[in-house]
């Protein structure tokens, strides 16, 4: 194996109620990488993204079957508590959802709820910082985060969800609500954040998981089609079914 | 359901004007060859005209190949596709000038010593259209097998350019006063020589294309 790997996946089925949305997916997520899945609505990239934080777990009726592994410690585990679970692994989501408190806020209270007892302005700060927000919110930190633009929302969340430090964030099309300007900047903050964090995104925006990402796993109607380096992916699939799906012929 | 259709027929544009330029090209060879063989001065120069005809084309696919990458972002082999384009229409471009360094041979060598070293022009300027001509057919759907086979070829135009350069060179030993045209067909005979390198590249971008690898069919 070339890198440490941050979660596998080894044989997950999963199932809302009877209709079973994934089928034995084994998927590697290396550490500090960035993987994007990718694939037509429904195909299962988001349910998988879900269960990697046991977000499904909150879902009435659904089930799942195989191992989920943070590390190397299987997530379902009895003495495993989900709350710890969604801290390592922390989510954002495709329309910014920041609290409706203030920016200072926002940062602040994942952190206390967490037992956070550093310097709190530090924390807001350097969190700010990393998501390359800080300089247009320090003048307001008091205000709150619903005046904020659509871009800026995002990017706050983004803050929220690394000032718990977390080893891997979860991107559930984090740029689909977004402008192109504000979009590239969301990248740019990907292409930053895998220095410290693991990423997995999913996207319907193929140029951005071209861009952004080191491998991608393409997904259909619940299976993974083929996985690897996003370079051979987007270059010379060996699948007609990703190709057909990447250059915009079906999905 | 097919999908994107306009852009389908954007890559099959492209595909079809590669091969409307390789048949031009063709076309070029055989009359420049023409004009040589019977001394035919208008052929010769109708040959250089057409060439302006094939610079223009080369840069019509280039622009065609620039505007599908920027507006459309091909992936994966539709990608390969147009890179490809843009390689072969520059080595079409290129042999089309050695087709017009032939026709220049008209002008530029004297019938007589012309006919001293016209059997291994010939055998080279048609081993090379027939190169031209069959690395085109291994183009219309990608062929790579096909392609691997016609670069093979190249090793005969080689050896043929080995033999008439020790021809020329004998010549002018011999005949001091024929340096000026000797040299001309030292140019003439190396130009042939690289119409089958360039056919050779040509082959090389189609199993490119077809398999996504660089292969080295001209070691």
């Amino acid at each position: 194996m070339d890198t440490k790997l941050a979660m596998h996946t080894k044989n997950l089925n999963f199932f809302y109620g009877d209709f079973q949305a994934l089928f034995d997916v084994s998927l590697d997520f290396g550490a500090n990488e960035v993987t994007a899945l990718i694939g037509p609505s429904g195909c299962g990239k988001s349910t998988l993204l879900r269960c990697l934080n046991r977000m499904n777990d909150l879902i009435p009726e659904t089930r799942s079957e195989g191992e989920i592994y943070f590390r190397d410690q299987p997530i379902h585990g009895q003495e495993v508590d989900p709350v710890e679970v969604r801290r390592q692994v922390g989510m954002v989501f495709q329309k910014p959802n920041p609290f409706p408190k203030t920016i200072y806020e926002n940062i602040a209270w994942g952190a206390r709820i967490n037992g956070y007892r550093g310097d709190m302005d530090e924390l807001v700060e350097t969190s700010l910082k990393k998501c390359a927000l800080w300089d247009e919110v320090k003048e307001k930190l008091k205000q709150n985060a619903l005046g904020l633009s659509g871009g800026q929302q995002q990017r706050l969340c983004i803050a929220r969800t690394i000032a718990v430090e977390p080893d891997v964030i979860l991107m559930d099309e984090p740029t689909s609500a977004l402008d192109p300007i504000s979009t590239a900047k969301i990248e740019d903050l990907i292409t930053e954040l895998r220095k410290r964090y693991t990423i997995i995104i999913v996207t319907h925006n193929m140029q951005q998981a071209g861009r952004v990402s080191e491998k991608t796993a393409f997904f259909l109607n619940g299976v993974i089609i083929e996985a690897g380096l996003t370079s051979d992916i987007f270059f010379n699939p060996k699948e007609e079914r990703t190709e057909a799906y990447i250059s915009g012929r079906f999905g | 359901m097919e999908k994107r259709i306009h852009y389908q027929q954007q890559i099959r544009g492209i595909h079809q004007e590669i091969l409307r330029m390789g048949v031009l090209v063709e076309e070029s060879l055989r009359k420049a060859l023409t004009a040589v063989k019977t001394q035919n001065r208008e052929l010769a120069s109708g040959v250089i005209e057409s060439d302006a005809r094939i610079d223009k084309m080369q840069l019509e696919i280039e622009e065609r190949c620039t505007v599908a990458i920027a507006t459309e972002q091909p992936v994966a082999t539709d990608l390969r596709e147009i890179m490809v384009a843009i390689k072969i229409a520059s080595d079409l471009e290129r042999i089309g000038d050695h087709a017009r360094h032939l026709a220049r041979a008209v002008d530029r060598v004297s019938p007589e010593l012309m006919n001293e070293s016209f059997p291994i022009i010939e055998s080279m300027a048609e081993l090379g259209i027939s190169m031209v001509h069959d690395s085109l057919d291994a183009y219309v759907d990608l062929d790579a097998e096909r392609a691997r086979s016609v670069a093979s070829r190249d090793e005969q135009i080689d050896a043929l350019h080995h033999d008439l350069y020790a021809r020329i060179i004998g010549t002018m030993k011999e005949s001091p006063e024929l340096v000026d045209q000797g040299t001309s067909l030292v140019f003439l005979n190396r130009f042939l020589e690289r119409l089958g390198d360039h056919v050779t590249n040509i082959c090389e971008w189609i199993v490119y294309a077809r398999t996504g690898k660089h292969p080295e069919l001209n070691p």
